[in-house]
């Protein structure tokens, strides 16, 4: 598409968020609900990146007491997914992430946020400026469901980025560090960040928030279409409190074993942390 | 509503709220009483889960579906569609947020640039129409030419009140500014008489396309 050289250059890059006071929008008795009394169990999230309700209850079946908490994504939504999160969460007594990726005027953020914390969700993922994610966070108060937002989508690249802001360089970096801290600053449970960017947020925002990295692939697996990846060790150490993996178990031969596996990285990366 | 509204309205959209609460299920009985659906479910994700979930609202039988008018993410819903009748519709920019929002964002550009620059990629990308407020609808249709639906939210009858929408316009302004289709909710939902305030509306816009018609 012809663009426009001179509208653009009058648009600079601007050094986001580095060096700034920011206002967690949460009490400090919050400060110590993530990291460390996260159950172990609980920080596997395994994806249901499937098409239909009967293969994700297979996976759930196949997978039992090994996995405590599933994501519900944009395919399996339109399928029943929702009904099927139902079952999960009273059923299965499963913890369920509503990767749902809200993003809308601040008075239809509030009714879905509603009728979601109805449903019994853990994890509600949505993208959005200050004001939405505050219509988010406004909503869910007084019940179990974590607002979670998502920063920059991990199959975004610098190159994609220039796509979305004109030809001007945009470092990731800093673009997350921006939307990390607008999100603390509207209250929001947690961010979506992928594994090179959690140790940075941890800096930002301390203990207070929940850290959910996506774009994980254990040890010499496929990357796909997910442009910023981590292994599972990796991002624990660099900070990360959740992991969300769905191909790299979906699609291994041994589903269990895939998952044990993770939990061993894991379990590697938190004494990297500790010790560190 | 949906009986209280009866034949004065042929076309309902079903957006976030609804969505969690069976609303897909009344995408079946709104089809079954030959209602055309708009889901409004402003797609964003990667390119692979937006391409899904575009499959599965195509099996809804739905007639339009937005998604957010990120390039990745139009080209993922435009592909997924493939030969299903399932029309995707663009949101340019969201009709609440103003130049302050988007510069909170990191947005150096103003509503009106980004949604023309975004309305451009939707075009390019062969999207079948956009969403945008009504005070943009003119500027875009000259961007993106005749063919494109343009869907405007943000419409409200003169004297009702604006809630949270800051870009608005009257259902005669923004058909006369080149608007295809107008999305009206609470200002039908909460009138005295809605199937009245429906029918007002109807003809308001029937009035309005007298003269680009002649």
């Amino acid at each position: 598409m012809p663009r426009s050289t001179s509208q653009r250059s009058n648009r600079q890059v601007r050094s986001v968020g580095r060096g700034r006071e920011i206002m967690l929008a949460r009490s400090p008795q919050a400060e110590t609900i993530f990291q460390d009394s996260i159950p172990l169990r609980e920080r596997l999230i395994v994806a249901l990146d499937v098409a239909t309700v009967e293969k994700a209850r297979a996976i759930v079946e196949e997978l039992g007491d090994a996995v405590q908490f599933y994501k519900i994504g944009m395919q399996l939504q339109f399928a029943g997914g929702l009904q099927f999160a139902e079952e999960l969460i009273n059923s299965y007594k499963k913890k369920v992430f509503l990767d749902s990726k809200l993003l809308d005027i601040g008075q239809t953020i509030s009714g879905a946020v509603e009728n979601i914390a109805k449903m019994g969700v853990t994890f509600l993922t949505i993208h959005g400026n200050g004001k939405t994610i505050k219509s988010a966070v406004a909503a869910s108060r007084g019940t179990n469901l974590k607002i979670l937002t998502v920063t920059v989508l991990t199959h975004l690249d610098a190159h994609d980025l220039m796509d979305l802001y004109g030809d001007i360089p945009i470092d990731v970096e800093g673009l997350v560090r921006r939307r990390a801290i607008q999100a603390f600053e509207a209250g929001a449970d947690g961010v979506i960040a992928s594994g090179q960017e959690a140790s940075m947020i941890r800096e930002i925002a301390g203990n207070a928030i929940a850290i959910v990295t996506p774009g994980i692939r254990p040890d010499g697996s496929e990357i796909n279409d997910q442009a910023r990846v981590t292994t599972p060790r990796e991002a624990i150490a660099a900070g990360a409190d959740y992991l969300v993996v769905g191909r790299p178990i979906l699609q291994a031969p041994d589903r269990k074993g895939m998952v044990e596996k993770i939990f061993s990285e894991i379990s590697e990366g938190l004494g990297e942390r500790r010790a560190a | 509503m949906v009986s209280t509204l009866g034949d004065a309205v042929a076309f309902y959209k079903i957006g976030y709220q609804l969505a969690f609460v069976g609303g897909l299920n009344l995408v079946e009985s709104l089809r079954r009483a030959h209602k055309q659906v708009f889901l409004d479910f402003n797609l964003h994700d990667t390119g692979e889960e937006v391409a899904r979930g575009v499959e599965g609202v195509a099996q809804l039988d739905a007639t339009c579906l937005t998604v957010h008018a990120y390039p990745q993410t139009m080209k993922a819903a435009v592909d997924a569609r493939g030969a299903s009748a399932l029309k995707i519709l663009a949101v340019t920019v969201l009709t609440s947020y103003n130049d302050a929002d988007l510069a909170a964002a990191g947005y150096e550009m103003t509503v009106a640039d980004l949604a023309a620059e975004r309305a451009a990629q939707a075009r390019d990308i062969g999207v079948d129409g956009i969403v945008c407020s009504p005070e943009e609808a003119a500027r875009l249709r000259a961007i993106v030419g005749p063919d494109m639906l343009l869907v405007t939210p943000g419409i409200r009858p003169a004297g009702a009140e604006a809630g949270d929408q800051k870009r608005i316009m009257t259902p005669a302004e923004a058909i006369a500014a080149g608007a295809d289709y107008l999305v009206v909710g609470r200002p039908i939902l909460r009138a005295a008489d809605p199937k009245a305030a429906a029918e007002a509306i109807v003809q308001e816009i029937a009035a309005a396309r007298r003269p680009r018609g002649a």
